[in-house]
């Protein structure tokens, strides 16, 4: 055991190296780079290649790994101004996108094979106080501190370190004094961007890498620094220490899987603890809900188009047949936007939800397993799994408590993310990463007439389609009721919400159960389509970031927005992306979720809207 | 049995006790004007009896039962409600739909259900206060005294029987003032008990029943309006020195 604890607390030095660029870009910038590992990883690629080509080791290799994340960030830098309001919550979705492009360009350039660096003598065992602990890891770890000290020494005793700190805690304040904030911008994100690039080497002598292995960085990043405040490097120190000693403790005591699922709920646990004392800018930063709000244009334009194109969806499978191919893109359409309409309820009231793979997955792997094993006919599976996935609506909000803004989005990472590694890692369950497969489908129509006309998957389309009528007929229904009022209201100000009566917590838990309803169902569908389900697809990040950028991009304000975004983004995916290159789809996610917070603030019928408008003249 | 009533009430932030030992009691249709200088604890009183803050020490009763612990929303339900110093409506919403919130949700069960006839009763609420022509502009466009107008209709769109009312008249013009003063006064006869929290001291006292003087968290007058702003302790409080 007292190697575990060596080891964590070796390894916790290594993560305070890790978070110091994030908490540095955040603690100036105020941009919460959800890209911050996908930087980290770059460094490691980068560090990689030059130990086997040139035999570099990765200590050497780490100004070099730098610069290309360096590069990056800064040049990131004019895309500030145009992010908007709420600036955190919009700066997180924003850098997912590039998170998101940063991967497809990894897995491109260096392919998504695994990759470790070994340098000779590294896992030479050193007696270190009578506990024998890697060589190589002793290094690292040296490192790490040296850096740290380096890091506190600049921040604390130099002119430029102290103009950091002053815009962290107060930007005008410092403008003020006649520091230039962009400047400090620029410099803060060179520095934090080649922090994490020069980590890049020495995370890739320690774990295996991975274009998509960013997100463990980036969550250690954040747990880090929301613990350890932003301008300290002793508390980033401190927080990492604890973190890597209790990850080491967890995994003697339970296994590997316990190392990440301990991390995940200390995040939970540390959102919930700093979430109520005010601490100060950053926290009123974190808690800020969005802005948007929700319109029902009176533009006869929408009307037509929407009916038009409710029409068109009843007919599909005639229009289809006998191209089941098409009837499949048809039906996994309808799954996407049954998924990204579920996404859109919370958000009407702020939850701006970042794990909603956590009810797909749910629905998905509680229908197969009902179908599979409990032998339950694939509909009922489905109504269950889709109750079951409500109930977990509930069990989040719960969880979730009053966090608002920011805080509430990666609550919902951190949760998703559990379920991930449960699935995983749940094997007597969920068969691990194999998956389960030969789950039923739903009934085909046997062949004969109606066959001919509509196909024998039509059951999985109209089923889909019934389940997203269901949930448009839900959301109109809320729009116009009481509820929908008190949803825009929370949003607007929850203190003064519950002044008025309004029982936010009660509300945030419908919003929650009807949303994790439907998405279940959305998951259900897909696991008896495709007739397997395996954690990467059901859990999978990505996927939990799919309907928000699919509803963002359509235009959550509107009613069938998200369906639009889904239909247009799903098909340009499968048609297109999917055929260009391997990681195609990355490109036209991030591309399209960059698109929408720096040029689109209201998606694509949010732009219609103002064009129709434009033209008519103001009304 | 008082319709509400601070025992003991006590808050501290940190080191600093913003109220110590308060003891008040309403009564319905009356209305109670709060007076003392600034960070004396007149906010940090209304937070306490409307539940955005728990007292450090003390109790809050409503009709004789212990409410303290009760979040915000209850209390809103049972009649207490107040407007904020700091007007903080729904911004993007319309005057109605802020005010038909809390027609919805707020106001004791015999209130309206549906969100229609809720704007309908909003707009009325509305043109009480003077708001008649704003009625479906968006919030964020109103100036200083019409978001304090509108911070009034909100609260007494709760059905409030105990309405707390934290500086409205800032930025009233002189007949502005006068409007809401006898709205204020024909909620009265209604049988609403108000506690106001003014600066505008000639404005009040005609209107007001009982005068509470507040200074450094603790209550140091109380009585007549008279007899309370002649007291040789508020003058001290308000004007620093005993005045011979």
């Amino acid at each position: 055991m007292l190697e575990a604890i060596a080891g964590g607390l070796i390894t916790g030095t290594f993560y305070a190296l890790l978070a110091s660029g994030f908490a540095l870009i955040f603690g100036v910038t105020r941009i919460f780079n959800l890209a911050h590992g996908d930087l980290v990883v770059l460094g490691a690629y980068v560090g990689e290649h030059l130990w086997r080509v040139a035999g570099w080791s990765p200590i050497l290799a780490m100004p070099v790994a730098a610069l290309p994340a360096m590069g990056l960030a800064v040049a990131s830098r004019p895309l500030l101004a145009r992010v908007g309001e709420p600036f955190v919550l919009r700066s997180i979705v924003l850098t997912f996108g590039a998170s998101l492009l940063i991967q497809s360009g990894l897995q491109t350039t260096f392919t998504a094979d695994f990759r470790l660096i070994v340098p000779p003598g590294w896992d030479h065992g050193i007696s270190l106080l009578g506990v024998r602990v890697a060589g190589g890891r002793l290094s690292i770890a040296a490192t790490a501190l040296v850096i740290l000290a380096l890091l506190h020494l600049l921040l604390t005793r130099t002119f430029f370190g102290k103009s950091l700190r002053a815009v962290s805690l107060d930007r005008e304040g410092a403008a003020l004094a006649g520091i230039n904030p962009v400047w400090v911008d620029r410099v803060a994100l060179a520095l934090g961007g080649g922090l994490a690039g020069a980590a890049g080497p020495l995370f890739a002598s320690i774990q295996y890498v991975t274009p998509s292995a960013g997100i463990g960085p980036t969550l250690i990043a954040i747990i880090l620094t929301i613990f350890g405040g932003l301008g300290s490097m002793s508390g980033l120190l401190l927080g990492g220490l604890l973190l890597g000693l209790a990850e080491g403790l967890a995994a003697w005591a339970g296994g590997a899987p316990w190392r990440e699922i301990t991390s995940l709920g200390l995040l939970l646990l540390l959102l919930r603890w700093r979430e109520t004392p005010p601490t100060g800018r950053a926290g009123r930063l974190m808690r800020q809900g969005p802005s948007t709000g929700v319109r029902s244009p009176s533009l006869a334009t929408f009307r037509w188009a929407g009916t038009g194109g409710m029409i068109v969806a009843v007919l599909l499978p005639v229009l289809a047949a006998p191209r089941d191919y098409l009837l499949y893109l048809g039906t996994m359409a309808l799954v996407f936007s049954l998924l990204a309409e579920s996404w859109s309820l919370p958000a009407q009231a702020g939850l701006i939800s970042f794990g909603h793979a956590a009810f797909f997955g749910i629905g998905a792997y509680a229908s197969a397993l009902l179908s599979l094993r409990g032998h339950l006919s694939p509909w009922l599976s489905l109504i269950a799994a889709a109750l079951l996935a409500a109930l977990f609506g509930v069990v989040a909000a719960e969880v979730a408590g009053n966090l608002t803004g920011a805080y509430f989005s990666l609550a919902t990472l951190a949760m998703a993310e559990i379920l991930r590694v449960v699935a995983l890692h749940w094997t007597g369950v969920t068969e691990g990463a194999w998956g389960l497969v030969g789950i039923p489908g739903l009934p085909r129509l046997p062949a004969g007439g109606l066959a001919h006309l509509v196909g024998t998957r039509a059951t999985d389309y109209y089923a889909a389609l019934l389940l997203l009528a269901a949930m448009c007929g839900t959301q109109a229904w809320i729009r116009r009721a009481p509820l929908g009022l008190a949803l825009q209201a929370i949003r607007q100000g929850e203190a003064r919400a519950a002044a008025s009566g309004v029982d936010a917590r009660r509300v945030k838990r419908i919003a929650l159960a009807v949303s994790g309803l439907f998405a279940g169902g959305a998951g259900a569908l897909h696991a008896h389509i495709f007739q397997w389900v395996d954690p990467a697809s059901a859990f999978s990040l990505t996927l939990s970031v799919l309907p928000l950028i699919m509803a963002m991009f359509g235009g959550s304000r509107y009613l069938l927005g998200p369906v639009l975004g889904a239909v247009v983004l799903y098909l340009g995916n499968e048609l297109l992306f999917q055929r260009l290159a391997p990681g195609g789809h990355l490109w036209l996610y991030g591309g399209a979720v960059i698109l929408v917070i720096l040029a689109l603030p209201h998606g694509i019928l949010g732009w219609v809207e103002a064009r129709l408008e434009g033209r008519r003249g103001p009304v | 049995m008082a319709l509400c009533e601070a025992i003991g009430l006590t808050r501290r932030f940190g080191g600093n006790a913003a109220l110590q030992d308060v003891t008040l009691g309403f009564e319905p249709a009356t209305i109670v004007a709060l007076i003392g200088p600034n960070g004396s604890g007149k906010t940090t009183l209304f937070n306490l009896l409307a539940g955005q803050l728990r007292p450090s020490a003390g109790t809050v009763r409503w009709r004789g039962q212990e409410i303290t612990t009760w979040a915000p929303h209850r209390r809103c339900r049972a009649g207490i409600n107040r407007t904020f110093q700091v007007a903080q409506p729904f911004l993007d919403l319309t005057l109605a739909e802020n005010v038909a919130l809390g027609l919805l949700y707020g106001a004791p069960a015999e209130g309206t259900r549906q969100r229609p006839e809720a704007l309908e009763h909003a707009r009325d609420i509305l043109s009480d206060v003077g708001l008649a022509t704003k009625v479906a502009s968006a919030a964020r466009t109103l100036s200083l005294g019409e978001l304090k107008r509108l911070e009034l209709a909100m609260a007494v769109a709760t059905r409030p029987a105990l309405l707390l009312v934290d500086e409205v008249l800032a930025g009233q013009s002189p007949t502005g003032s006068q409007e809401i003063l006898g709205y204020l006064t024909r909620l009265r006869t209604q049988g609403v008990a108000i506690c106001l929290v003014e600066h505008r001291l000639q404005a009040l006292l005609p209107v007001a029943d009982r005068v509470v003087a507040l200074h450094q968290g603790r209550v140091i007058a109380e009585g007549r309006p008279e007899a309370v702003i002649k007291s040789p302790a508020v003058l001290e409080a308000y004007l620093g020195e005993p005045v011979a």
